[in-house]
């Protein structure tokens, strides 16, 4: 069964159409790798995933019910988990209360507990910050509490647009570790990032987007080229050295 | 330590939010026409660094100068007169204006030393000089072709080139880049890495805040590491990625 | 120091009334985060049904519960499934424009329901107003003094009851925050925000019958210079202080006690400062304390989400539109100008003559809101200080009117540049409470003496006379032309400073104040030169109606005004000059046409509540009604022509050339 599934989505902003009859899905216990360049649709797929903007055109489906349409809340409650670009987390609560938030809904008192104290565990730079108002936390650090609130319990899936984004390496490696715990628990993902090559070694599948449309989907191993001839035509020798991954020298 | 006569130098700065030390005497300077990386984990107090040197935040103790002059005390505004210039991590853009608009604002508030009365009532157009330095800036970040459209309709990666190009107009001494390739694609990264190739030559200074390592090694010519709002490192690149404190700390990976 | 505590001690039960709105604001902040400035209007509408009940001989526990426990709460749910849920979380400006139309409109509906006759207070909850129960350091203490101060022991109770209970608390204040984001934890932002209003009109429903009985009659006045001192009170606490703000009610009560005690009532402290001190102490709180200063200062993480702005339609028409529109809209007006002086009868004339110098004074609402994005509540202020001047200076000093009208123009703008220095740092909904709080200081403090706002039965004003031209006849022409004249001369000004230098850092300023200082922009100078250019045009404005009327007093220009004006203009289309003299055109043909309406529905009451809820499509349309009836019909007319649409050419103005569409705007 698949744990997500878009089929033809159309999706945009007002007068801006972003998605193209986009389809893309997402097995139970599965990890697909959503990459392309920027302005090709990935973030909308996200928006669309959590329910955010709502496509014009086809559906949206997640552990088999067609959620096309629903609010957000509707489709955090049928298991599909968010972790949207940016700052997800609200500046003016404490960072103990924001994770509190997401914890306390899904899993009872006690449990929320053990959850806070888990996440706490694997992030003592939280558990330092613990009663700070989570907007007085640097950007990378609220992106850090943003993913925090996703990982403490186990939902059927996980969406998570630009992962990486503004991580330092080693809370990247770190995320990618909870990640790999995450999806042996049973959470099926689907990782949107800009640094392809980690991404592609952790996911089992991977789908290239271009300009709101599917242009590649398949074994990791064939995302690379199709991502680099899409890059293609403006690429330098410096474009190159930096398609590398951003891990140290 | 000599006294610089030209660059950004910033001495002894602390930042304390109420019992937190997020900058602990933290010393460091940018020449002009040099590129100094900024790297350290999450939360070191890298934009804390920068919000000082910008003057969107005022230091608790320690100070800031440009070319020998101290900005302490001044806004922010008056520090971008004087050749201090920035980009956000979270970015800051004019969302309804166009890419140009951004330019000829920038290169007008910051030429102008105070408010003339015929700028109440001129037809908020660029002169000939302005308009060469607009269409050099747009031609340098490469978004010349989307001059005129509104930036609100652009992609994330396009308004961080809206950034800097807003920044660099008008020849700053420093720029002080906030995560600029922060959701950027390869094909933009390369962009932004050939602009900032171009600055040193112009004479202007860069302190570069970047996660992003490759991008790091390929412009910077000397990199700072911080962590814990300290200073634990500093050098060329390779040297100092090689330290085992800063592997420990920002890399993840013991040696 | 018996003198002393027999004047301190009646101020307790009074400081005791500020207490409890003060504690009622203080707990919808804390709970969710909300500054409801409806409260006044709230805890007016509750008082004012039990009243009316009691009138009609329900029993006053029945009276009670319908007024406070059913209807308050009604009213929030209504408040925000119509009104706030609709306005995106970050739009301040919308918040503040939507609130304040609640605000002026909900009493109006109430005196448009039941009538405006005067209603006298109904008696105490519990015990008798008349009676003495006790003496405190020998002061009597009446019944009504005693239940004031037992209820506030009361709301103190339940406050703290309230506030204990977190989890909700959480959940409400995250929804503020951001709706959508609380929904991706699987959470209904909706049932939880329709409940934080309930709560929060419950709260404001019950300090409002509470508090009837301490004025003699029930006047909607009362509750709203109540609430602005109340604010000063919780104000002290920081709006989250539940205690201090107990505390600066009280001592706000003991310090008018002590006052209205120690100066004679013929000095001009007793009129004077007595009744501005909690409007001074709240400006002085709102200039000093930081954490006020970023009252509601909250960025939206899902902004990103939504479309980009809607582009002005001007801008994005074919040209083919753009000529017929243009030569149409000219057309339409030489017409108009044409038909005023020739057929139009003499009362439609003077309506006409009245919008004219109405888009005067609404010009200055362009210029502060529409170009530097702030909401100023005191633009009446403005206006009746050119009026004032003018006028005093031409029955007292034979100063000819128009002369009088520009030196009126230039003391607005030199007050309006003051009022701006102390306000440098704030912004939002902080600097619109600042000059609510200004308005309400000029209002009871300044413009009552007869130097300023002239005696109760009013200032007579002259027409100006140009040459032998008399524009003194009430049916006069001469002054529509007039009044056009400088209507065109002001619009074209407003325009010259929109397209100027000054006006791109005014647009920088507006879209981000943080990226705009760090390009070398001062938001200082621009904020006082705007403010002081906005004062002018509405001094400027304020004397012309001077004229027109022939008569002005002070309650012409009260603060009350300044709201409707701003709800008016914000409604019809605040960025632009054509915005503003629609606005001041249909303000005045709106309220003459209802007029013809018998009673109490011809009375005025009804067009501000029409405002109002065109204020509601505010809510949804940013831009302004106007704005966006314009965008439909012209995507309508193009389709129909086949001339593509607007939305087509903004998608092609922002690919051109590169072919790629945007992944999302960006926020």
């Amino acid at each position: 069964m698949n744990a997500l599934e878009l089929v033809g989505v159309t999706a945009g902003y007002g007068p801006y159409r972003a998605l193209d009859g986009a389809s893309l899905s997402v097995p139970d216990g599965g990890i697909v790798a959503l990459v392309g360049p920027n302005g090709a649709g990935k973030s909308t797929v996200a928006r669309v995933c959590a329910g955010l903007v709502v496509p014009t055109e086809g559906r949206l489906l997640v552990g088999g019910e067609d959620l096309t349409g629903a609010a957000p809340w509707r489709i955090a409650r049928a298991g599909l988990a968010s972790v949207i670009e940016g700052r997800g987390v609200f500046a003016r609560l404490s960072v103990a209360a924001n994770l509190e938030l997401s914890f306390g809904r899904w899993l009872g008192p006690a449990a929320a507990a053990t959850a806070l104290e888990r996440t706490f565990d694997g992030f003592p730079m939280l558990a330092e910050r613990r009663a700070q108002p989570a907007g007085t936390l640097s950007g990378g650090q609220q992106r850090l509490l943003s993913l925090a609130k996703v990982l403490g319990d186990s939902p059927r899936v996980v969406v998570a647009d630009e992962l990486s984004l503004g991580l330092s390496p080693a809370a990247v490696e770190d995320i990618y570790l909870q990640l790999r715990a995450l999806h042996a628990a049973g959470t099926a993902l689907l990782v949107i990032e800009q640094q392809t090559d980690r991404v592609l070694g952790l996911a089992d599948r991977a789908v290239v987007l271009d300009r709101g449309v599917v242009a590649f989907s398949g074994p990791p191993e064939g995302a690379s080229p199709v991502v680099r001839r899409i890059l293609g035509a403006t690429t330098t020798p410096d474009a190159d050295s930096l398609a590398e991954p951003a891990s140290p020298a | 330590m000599p006294e610089r006569d030209r660059g950004l130098s910033v001495a002894s700065l602390s930042v304390r939010f109420g019992g937190i030390a997020a900058l602990e005497g933290v010393d460091l300077v940018v020449d002009p026409g040099e590129i100094v990386g900024l790297v350290g984990p999450n939360g070191a107090g890298k934009t804390t660094l920068i919000n000082c040197a910008g003057g969107q935040l005022v230091q608790s103790s320690g100070s800031v100068s440009l070319g020998g002059e101290s900005l302490d005390g001044l806004p922010p505004f008056r520090r971008a007169r004087r050749g201090v210039a920035r980009t956000f991590q979270r970015i800051a853009v004019f969302p309804e204006l166009t890419v140009r608009e951004h330019l000829f604002i920038a290169a007008r508030a910051r030429r102008r030393s105070g408010a003339r009365w015929s700028e109440l009532v001129d037809r908020g157009r660029p002169d000939t000089d302005e308009s060469d330095e607009i269409a050099a800036t747009l031609e340098l970040v490469g978004l010349a072709d989307r001059a005129d459209a509104a930036v609100a309709t652009l992609p994330l990666g396009a308004c961080r080139l809206v950034e800097l190009g807003r920044a660099l107009i008008g020849r700053p001494t420093v720029v002080l880049a906030d995560e600029p390739s922060s959701g950027l694609d390869a094909r933009e990264r390369a962009t932004l890495a050939t602009v900032l190739r171009t600055l040193p030559a112009q004479g202007i200074g860069v302190l570069l805040v970047e996660h992003d390592l490759p991008l790091v090694s390929l412009v910077c010519d000397r990199v700072v590491v911080l962590h814990l709002g300290r200073v634990i490192a500093e050098g060329p690149f390779q040297a100092v990625m090689a330290d085992p404190a800063v592997r420990r700390a920002y890399l993840g990976q013991v040696a | 120091m018996s003198t002393f505590l027999s004047y301190a001690v009646p101020g307790i039960p009074f400081g005791c009334t500020y207490a409890i709105v003060a504690m009622g604001l203080v707990l919808t902040y804390r709970t969710t985060g909300v500054f409801n400035f409806a409260f006044g209007s709230q805890a007016f509408v509750s008082a004012f049904t039990y009243t009316v009940l009691i009138g009609e001989g329900v029993a006053p526990w029945l009276a009670f519960v319908i007024a406070v426990v059913v209807l308050a709460p009604a009213l929030g749910w209504v408040l925000d499934r119509f009104l706030f849920r609709r306005i995106a979380a970050t739009n301040t400006t919308a918040k503040l424009v939507s609130a304040v139309a609640v605000f002026v409109a909900l009493p109006q509906i109430v005196l448009l329901m039941f009538g405006s006759a005067t209603r006298f207070s109904p008696p105490p909850l519990f015990l008798d107003a008349g009676r003495v129960y006790l003496h405190l350091f020998s002061t009597p203490i009446n019944g009504l003094e005693l239940e004031t101060v037992i209820m506030t022991a009361a709301m103190v109770l339940v406050v703290s009851a309230v506030l204990g209970a977190s989890r909700f608390g959480l959940t409400v204040r995250a929804a503020v925050e951001s709706p959508r984001l609380l929904e991706l934890e699987g959470i209904r932002s909706d049932r939880v925000l329709s409940a934080a209003w309930m709560g929060s009109s419950l709260m404001a429903g019950l300090a409002g019958v509470l508090l009837a009985p301490q004025y003699p009659t029930l006047q909607f006045n009362n509750y709203a210079i109540l609430l602005v001192a109340a604010l000063a009170a919780a104000a002290l606490g920081n709006l989250a202080d539940v205690r201090l703000a107990l505390l600066g009610g009280i001592l706000l009560g003991v310090v008018e006690g002590l006052a209205s005690g120690y100066f004679s009532t013929s000095s001009v402290w007793h009129t004077g400062l007595l009744p501005a001190i909690p409007f001074l102490l709240l400006a002085i709180l709102l200039v000093a304390r930081g954490r006020l200063r970023r009252l509601e200062d909250t960025e939206d993480p899902l902004a990103a989400c939504d479309p980009p702005p809607p582009v002005p339609v001007a801008v994005t028409r074919s040209a083919e539109l753009d000529r017929v529109i243009k030569f149409g809209g000219r057309a339409l007006a030489v017409a108009a100008v044409v038909s005023v002086l020739t057929w139009v009868p003499g009362n439609w004339a003077f309506t006409l003559t009245a919008g004219v110098v109405y888009s005067i004074i609404f010009l200055s609402i362009t210029l502060v809101t529409g170009m530097s994005g702030q909401v100023s509540l005191c633009q009446a202020t403005f206006a009746g200080i050119g009026a004032f001047v003018a006028a005093q200076l031409a029955v007292h000093h034979g100063v000819p009117i128009l002369l009088g009208a520009v030196i009126g123009a230039l003391g607005a703008m030199v007050v309006g540049a003051l009022g701006a220095l102390p306000a440098l740092r704030l912004r939002g909904l902080p600097l619109a409470l600042l000059t609510l709080a200004l308005a309400l200081l000029a209002d009871n403090a300044v413009f009552p003496y007869s130097w300023a706002g002239g005696p109760a039965s009013g200032l007579n004003v002259p027409r100006p006379q140009i040459g032998s031209i008399d524009l003194a006849t009430t049916s006069s022409k001469g002054f529509f032309v007039l009044a056009l004249l400088v209507l065109v001369a002001c619009g074209t000004g407003v325009k010259l400073v929109q397209r100027a230098t000054v006006g791109r850092y005014l647009d920088a300023l507006r879209a981000s104040p943080l990226g705009a200082e760090s390009v070398g922009i001062n938001p200082g100078a621009a904020r006082v030169f705007v403010f002081a250019l906005s004062a002018g045009l509405a001094g400027l404005g304020g004397a012309l109606y001077a004229s027109l009327q022939q008569s002005i007093n002070p309650a012409d220009f009260n603060y009350q005004f300044s709201l409707v004006f701003v709800v008016v203009v914000v409604t019809t289309g605040v960025r632009t000059v054509e915005g503003a003299i629609q606005a001041g055109v249909s303000f005045v043909v709106v309220e003459q046409l209802l007029s013809y309406l018998p009673g109490r529905w011809g009375s005025g009451g009804l067009a501000i509540v029409l405002f109002a809820f065109a204020a509601l499509t505010y809510a949804r349309h940013p831009e302004g009604v106007v704005e966006f009836q314009k965008r439909m019909w012209t995507e309508r007319a193009e389709r129909w022509l086949g001339l593509g649409g607007p939305s087509d050419r903004i998608v092609e103005m922002a690919t051109a050339s590169t072919g790629i569409e945007g992944d999302g705007p960006v926020a």
